[in-house]
């Protein structure tokens, strides 16, 4: 027999303890997660691999589509760009007024934003853990902590970087929490993730606080991670219950958090920097 | 040639570790993820009686690593649980070795509740709260596809006279 005295306990010890300072090293220190960028590039051949399944059937559809659908689609999209570039022109006003009330009241610039174009590859196999994996990386300057969101709002932040890809957890991990504010009212608070990929929940509401079913939540940029202004989440729930303290409420993410395969990685240009290195 | 054969076996292994954990990451409905089996803890399983002299401890341990770099997930936990789970079967594997398939499946199911729950409470430790034990699903629907996995790898490990 190959083990003669069973398998070898001093290794299986050495192992566990190193497998267990890994773990250890791995949650605390920045510097080792910073080499696990390097790390991370063993697994992106895997992870394109799993993805180019999804990405051959969306090649195959693109080609046997019919005439009939494209000359659809083409009409749609170009109501919606009519209808968009009519925005535009309205925004372009917009911002030229909201600029001229700042500087009446003496009030700060709005920082300005830069975005990037990602593009999904992969999504995480653990159902308790939101995350999806994006084809940008430290090399396409995606940074820890960076903000992504698809046309419909926030759809998350950048918590792991290889160089070629990064990792994103959704707003809905139970791990998240996103700084927001009652568009209607200006009420401050955080919209929790709930570990369902549907719902966000707002904890400790008075329960005397004005909230509606269907209001809007967009981010109050306090935090600093989250830009200002962008929509996060529309009420679903708001209920009183008289014995407890506080309301139960909850919100459904405003981003197709489980659809998207386009985002949008925002950069912040600090407005300070801008304006000296101008 | 028997260094050859070993050098093939090498890589035929190391095919087979690549497919189970491509097909671990594999997209699938948010339904249906809870009942996906542990693809690679299978494929290991049948490594580790199969070919216990090529397939053990330090390997176990830098599949768990790879594994743990493709889902994301702290650096390590995989590492550390599938040693464990390697360990136990090479400590149960003369016994293994003359199992009936189904006896197999049984040590199987346990053994991959065992890997989910350590995965999981590990992942307590970080801050994701696993709040259904829908999570030991994986046990039941790995050790029913276990006779198809053993008898697919049999026969492939027979045909390349891999051992």
């Amino acid at each position: 027999m190959i083990f003669k005295s069973g398998p070898s306990r001093l290794l299986f010890t050495l192992l566990i303890i190193v497998a267990l300072s890994i773990v250890a090293l791995d949650l605390t220190f920045n510097k080792f997660r910073e080499g696990k960028a390097y790390l991370n590039l063993v697994a992106t051949p895997l992870q394109w691999l799993v993805d180019l399944p999804v990405k051959m059937a969306g090649g195959v559809s693109d080609v046997v589509v019919s005439r009939a659908t494209l000359i659809a689609e083409n009409d749609e999209l170009r109501t919606e760009a009519i209808l968009l570039e009519q925005k535009v022109l309205q925004n372009a006003t917009l911002a030229s007024e909201n600029r001229r009330l700042r500087t009446l009241l003496n009030a700060r610039q709005k920082v300005e934003e830069e975005v990037q174009m990602a593009e999904l590859i992969g999504v995480s196999s653990d159902p308790f853990q939101h995350e999806i994996l994006i084809n940008r990386g430290e090399q396409d300057g995606v940074v820890i902590g960076q903000p992504a969101l698809d046309s419909g709002g926030i759809m998350g932040l950048v918590v792991d970087l290889a160089p070629v890809t990064s990792r994103v957890m959704l707003v809905t991990d139970s791990r998240s929490s996103v700084p927001v504010q009652l568009l209607r009212t200006g009420f401050r608070t955080l919209a929790l993730g709930s570990g369902s990929t549907t719902e966000l929940k707002l904890d400790h509401i008075p329960n005397t606080e004005d909230i509606r079913i269907g209001d809007l939540l967009v981010t109050s940029g306090l935090g600093g991670v989250f830009p200002m202004g962008y929509p996060v989440a529309e009420i679903t729930e708001f209920r009183q219950e008289p014995g407890r303290s506080f309301a139960v409420v909850r919100a459904r993410p405003t981003a197709t958090l489980d659809k998207s395969r386009y985002l949008l990685l925002v950069q912040q240009v600090n407005g300070l920097k801008r304006l000296e290195s101008e | 040639m028997s260094d050859q054969a070993s050098g093939g076996g090498f890589f035929v292994t190391l095919a087979t570790f690549l497919l189970a954990i491509t097909l671990s990451q594999f997209p699938l409905d948010s339904s249906l993820q809870w009942f996906r089996p542990d693809f690679v803890l299978l494929v290991l399983f049948f490594w580790l009686i199969w070919a216990p002299n090529r397939v053990g401890l330090v390997y176990a341990f830098f599949i768990g690593l790879l594994l743990d770099l493709m889902r994301g997930s702290v650096l390590g936990l995989g590492a550390l649980s599938l040693t464990l789970i390697a360990f136990i079967t090479q400590l149960l594997h003369s016994r293994l070795r003359v199992f009936p398939m189904l006896q197999q499946s049984f040590v199987l199911l346990l053994l991959v509740g065992l890997n989910q729950l350590i995965y999981y409470w590990m992942q307590g430790l970080v801050g994701n709260s696993a709040d259904t034990l829908l999570f030991l699903l994986p046990a039941l629907t790995s050790a029913l596809l276990w006779p198809f996995v053993f008898m697919t790898l049999r026969r492939l490990a027979r045909s390349l006279d891999l051992n």
